[in-house]
């Protein structure tokens, strides 16, 4: 609205109220919940420390995702990327024919496991187009065989669409 | 939600099975979707961004629109919104909670 986004506009009849986390820790429980009866609260300089045990700045990378779980613990991976499963071939059992993947649980090793095998293949990846995976359905081609080329090549780093996983970090909300 | 006085700290709940961590690489997106079971959704941002975008009753129609089930049936386009919704959006950075 006038170039601005609503909640600054009008606020009243907005969605979204935004609130500083000095405003917010101020406001008892019953009055968060009024808000929360017609608008969702977005808190602007939430301390970092509340969410996760440091106050350095977090990055993309393997040290940043520690912040999330312990990654040599086992985990389930879900997803449609065979890219996912490429270290494990074998677990592939439920793919379907036509020409979007199942969803498909695998055991891996470790969330750590699954970094490193990214880390890797990015460095050596080429694109495969989303055309290609579909010729591949098209054609018929096999499962094994699309997954051994999509491999050889190096997986599309942007495959790797979504990882989630638990957070095994106990704290205040 | 522990330590408050409806879940104090030796209360059994499940927190590790109700918080989640999610590491998505630029670019990635949520289809549109109704958070799980309608409960209450907390999100941190520890790292890059996220949009989000929030749809509620456009007021030029009637309110009671969510609560139509039949706009979830007939093959629901999640890529596309209803054009009885409004939509707001907010850019979610480190150091915000929404």
């Amino acid at each position: 609205m006038n170039g601005r986004p609503k909640y600054l506009s009008d606020p009243d009849n907005s969605a979204i109220k935004v609130l500083e986390y000095r405003e917010y820790e101020k406001l008892s429980v019953p009055q968060v919940q009024a808000i929360l009866r017609s608008q969702h609260i977005v808190i602007n300089n939430f301390p970092q420390e509340q969410v996760v045990p440091t106050r350095g700045p977090i990055a993309f990378d393997e040290a940043g995702l520690r912040h999330l779980r312990n990654l040599e613990s086992p985990i389930k991976f879900q997803g449609k990327s065979p890219c996912l499963f490429s270290s494990r071939l074998e677990g592939i059992t439920t793919f379907q024919t036509n020409q979007s993947l199942s969803v498909t649980t695998t055991p891996c090793r470790s969330a750590q496991e699954l970094w490193i095998t990214y880390s890797q293949a990015r460095e050596t990846r080429e694109e495969l187009s989303s055309t290609l995976y579909r010729s591949d359905y098209l054609s018929g081609r096999s499962i094994k065989q699309r997954l051994a080329a999509t491999w050889r090549l190096g997986p599309s780093w942007k495959d790797f669409h979504t990882v989630i996983t638990k957070r095994s970090i106990p704290h205040l909300m | 939600m522990e330590g408050l006085p409806y879940c104090d700290n030796e209360a059994q709940y499940p927190t590790p099975d109700v918080r989640w961590g999610l590491a998505a690489t630029r670019g990635a997106r949520h289809w549109i979707h109704i958070d799980c079971d309608g409960l209450c959704t907390v999100i941190d941002l520890l790292t890059g961004a996220k949009i989000w975008f929030l749809y509620s009753p456009d007021p030029r129609y009637h309110a009671g629109i969510f609560g139509d089930i039949d706009q979830f049936l007939h093959d629901f386009d999640v890529t596309n919104p209803s054009k009885y919704w409004a939509v707001e959006a907010v850019y979610l950075q480190p150091g915000t909670q929404l």
